[in-house]
């Protein structure tokens, strides 16, 4: 949802160490953060601050799972090994083997990017060719 | 009952009132004994007490002061109310612990600061305010090293964390553990 982002952030774990220096908080074990509707299932989970506030979280597994339910339309989910989540530019960016599924459609890419405000997919990397990308369009149905 | 017996009896029940009234003497000494060997015989104390530490270069390197002190002989603790420990750190404020009870061991390498503890850290150039809430914290001065099994609450407004079971190493690298049923909350 657009209200998601002014949400605070809830984050549930088995486990965690907050490293003073590093000015990060790592998370670990059954990770799940939750952020308004946009929910994210992680086997660890680094939250890096700059200035207090959080900068960056990174949710790793086997894969991450995340899911959010839009302002219109059914549920959009997604799973990459890797989720880089950036609460100040609402972008979550899925990182190898990563798949979304959005009203039927399914994009996969070894890179997706996904504004979680506006519910905006891009696959591949566009500086490069290299990340290829496959999308499966559903298609619509006969009147 | 013929003079010589009645004598010998008289001198039998003088002598039992005497050893009667010995062994009542005795006995006093021997509670007396027990008192002195029960862990809670106090052989010094204080009202208003403040410790400094100073590191080889002369600088404060800890500060432990409490409303009361009591020394117990026996088993060698000290007894602490309102115990307030100060450490300092050459890169971050110095962290402050307190509870409601301490006791700190005869080698002083162990101090169990009972009741609700809260550890708390002002903001710096490099690092963020912090406050802990806890209870029951097992502190060995030692090694910078604080732990409990009891529910913990890391508070780094506007940022919260919580568990159950925590590890404090609070000298650089700082570090802070929580053990399960982790939550952690974070607002803009």
């Amino acid at each position: 949802l657009k209200s998601d982002a002014d949400q605070p952030i809830y984050i549930d774990s088995n486990a965690a160490t907050y490293d003073d220096n590093a000015g990060v908080s790592i998370y670990t074990g059954n990770v799940i953060s939750t952020q308004g509707s946009l929910k994210v299932w992680s086997d660890k989970l680094v939250v890096y601050f700059k200035d207090g506030d959080v900068d960056k979280l990174v949710a790793t597994g086997k894969p991450a799972r995340f899911q959010q339910t839009p302002d219109s339309g059914g549920d959009i989910t997604g799973k990459a090994l890797t989720g880089e989540y950036y609460p100040k530019q609402n972008l979550l960016i899925l990182i190898k083997e990563a798949v979304v599924w959005q009203e039927g459609n399914t994009y996969a890419s070894d890179i997706i990017r996904y504004d979680s405000r506006n519910s905006i997919v891009k696959a591949g990397d566009q500086e490069s060719d290299a990340k290829r990308v496959r999308v499966i369009l559903k298609p619509k149905t006969e009147k | 009952m013929p003079e010589s017996n009645l004598r010998l009896y008289i001198y039998g029940v003088l002598l039992a009132i005497v050893s009667w009234w010995l062994l009542q003497l005795t006995a006093v000494d021997e509670e007396v004994i027990a008192l002195e060997k029960s862990p809670h015989t106090v052989d010094y104390f204080s009202t208003g007490y403040a410790k400094w530490e100073m590191d080889v270069t002369g600088r404060l390197k800890s500060k432990l002061v409490a409303d009361t002190l009591t020394h117990y002989n026996v088993d060698g603790t000290t007894h602490l109310q309102k115990p307030v420990m100060t450490i300092m750190n050459p890169d971050v404020p110095p962290w402050v612990i307190q509870s409601e009870t301490g006791i700190v061991s005869s080698d002083k390498k162990l101090i169990l600061m009972n009741g609700k503890a809260v550890v708390a850290r002002e903001a710096g150039p490099r690092s963020r305010a912090m406050k802990i809430n806890s209870s029951n914290l097992r502190v060995q001065p030692e090694i910078n090293y604080a732990e409990t099994d009891e529910w913990a609450e890391l508070l780094s407004p506007p940022n919260r964390t919580e568990g159950i079971g925590m590890k404090l190493y609070y000298s650089t690298p700082i570090r802070i553990e929580l053990f399960s049923k982790v939550r952690g909350k974070y607002e803009k």
